[in-house]
């Protein structure tokens, strides 16, 4: 039954996010042929439609999520998605898979675009600031920045899930919308402090040198307050580990949280 | 006869206040059942406690000898009285949707009807009319063969000359021994249906007998009844 959920769900986000691909793809097109036809105004106007298709992306794809959860769970469509012969938990873990598919889909495209944006505008330079800024240290930061940042998603989304069938409980129903967002920068600020705390004192970390990273079981806090603030030089990112501990709370914290909106549907939350 | 549904001290508060207070009743295999009352008596919220869309209430529910759950949903089939389709949804893939899901739905039994009833299964939800989409939710309520099926107000805002029509797809559609719970507040245009009348004034139970018994014990229709208990 999660593989039918699932199916649904994905198709309806199939509806809705692709509209932006297509809009960052075609304004590529445009950027493509103004460039080959040398006409600059016209490039500058498909750059900006550029960066305005990656962010409107990101954004749709956060709409979807939020409207699925709320309409398909909550709203009129609750009549049939829970009266469907399924679990709340599969309810949940399928809007959740279809909302990280989606969203690592939209962030990647956003990426293309910004990649696409430096292609059209000659931006060949990009590569040798990069150097400058991280050495040969750069691929094993981009892979630890998108480990956490996969983590970080199911973080969101329990942030989010939650949010909302919280809102949806019998104390908070009259004002569901406006108390939604309230929860989500509530348990945003929560997790926030956690990852924090995680990072900062839990002894695993990944050290980052020019020869490549390798993990530790350095405490992040330790290292830091040995280091001179006031000095003149800043240390290389390899004389500082980085704690990985804020990956395991965002992975505890989106579990916990998505399990938490399951016992409030399960118990507590109505149908509109 | 065997019970199908059994509800014992069900009581449920909004915010608001009690909408169920106490209730306890039997609802036997194979019945057609009105429940009656005035809006805002309690219908709705009793229809969304044994569909189990409510978790939040006092009280035991039992389907089929199982509480709200996913074994008792596989044998309910509900139809609400708000559309609960996406926008978007063509009916031939609302069709496929259901199909999909459970497993006593008749697939060519919700054609054959779409057919009659002039629906295109290419047609989007958002282009029906009200009476279209409440007829197609109908379809694919009715093209279950559940064994209790709930009908919360399903002839509000259908014209009269509809009604009929609605009533002839809900009778002609469900199986002998499955149970009909239809919430109503038309009771002259459905009380000839009727073989229970459960009646709910306030949120507590008034009247929980057969209709035929309700009409020998006051000498009245269950028109005239409830006309006469809700007068205002």
């Amino acid at each position: 039954m999660l593989a039918k959920l699932l199916k649904y769900d994905l198709k309806a986000g199939a509806r809705m996010i692709p509209v932006a691909y297509l809009a960052i793809a075609a304004s590529y097109l445009l950027g493509l042929l103004a460039k080959s036809l040398k006409i600059d105004q016209l490039l500058g106007t498909a750059s900006v439609l550029l960066i305005l298709g990656a962010i409107a992306s990101v954004l749709v794809t956060f709409i979807f999520i939020i409207l699925r959860f709320h309409k398909g769970v909550f709203g009129a469509e609750g009549y049939l998605t829970q009266t469907l012969p399924v679990g709340k938990g599969q309810i949940i873990a399928s809007k959740a898979i279809s909302a990280y598919i989606w969203t690592v889909l939209s962030i990647l495209v956003a990426i293309l675009a910004v990649l696409g944006l430096f292609q059209l505008l000659d931006m060949k330079d990009i590569g040798k600031y990069i150097e400058l800024l991280f050495g040969s240290s750069f691929t094993p930061f981009v892979v630890f920045v998108t480990v956490t940042g996969f983590i970080q998603i199911l973080a969101y989304i329990g942030e989010l899930y939650f949010a909302i069938a919280l809102a949806n409980t019998r104390l908070f129903i009259r004002n569901n919308i406006a108390l939604s967002v309230v929860f989500f920068f509530a348990a945003n600020f929560v997790v926030g402090l956690l990852e924090i705390v995680a990072m900062l004192f839990i002894p695993l970390g990944v050290r980052i040198s020019d020869t490549g990273a390798s993990f530790t079981t350095e405490i992040m806090a330790g290292s830091l307050s040995n280091i001179d603030l006031l000095a003149s030089s800043q240390p290389p990112l390899s004389e500082i580990p980085l704690g990985i501990g804020s990956g395991f709370a965002d992975l505890a914290a989106g579990i916990v949280l998505l399990l938490l909106a399951r016992w409030l549907m399960a118990h507590k939350t109505s149908v509109k | 006869m065997s019970a199908l549904l059994e509800i014992s001290n069900l009581s449920k508060s909004y915010d608001r206040g009690p909408v169920l207070h106490d209730i306890s009743l039997t609802v036997d295999s194979g019945r057609i059942v009105g429940i009656v009352g005035p809006n805002g008596c309690g219908k709705t919220t009793l229809f969304k406690i044994i569909a189990g869309l409510i978790g939040d209430y006092k009280g035991s529910v039992l389907i089929g000898g199982n509480p709200p759950g996913i074994q008792t949903k596989s044998i309910i089939s509900f139809l609400p009285e708000k559309t609960y389709l996406q926008e978007g949804i063509k009916a031939g893939e609302a069709i496929a949707m259901f199909a999909d899901f459970y497993g006593d739905f008749d697939r060519s039994k919700a054609l054959e009807m779409l057919k009659r009833f002039q629906l295109e299964p290419k047609m989007k939800l958002k282009t029906m009319s009200k009476g279209m989409q409440e007829k197609l939710q109908l379809i694919l309520v009715m093209s279950r063969a559940a064994k209790l099926y709930l009908l919360d107000e399903p002839l509000s805002g259908i014209d009269p000359a509809a009604r009929d029509t609605i009533l002839d797809i809900i009778l002609s559609n469900y199986s002998e021994d499955s149970t009909v719970m239809l919430s109503t507040h038309l009771i002259h245009d459905v009380e000839r249906i009727f073989d229970d009348i459960i009646m709910i004034k306030d949120g507590q139970l008034l009247v929980c007998e057969s209709a035929d018994s309700l009409r020998g014990r006051t000498g009245k229709s269950l028109d005239e009844y409830f006309r006469e208990v809700f007068k205002c």
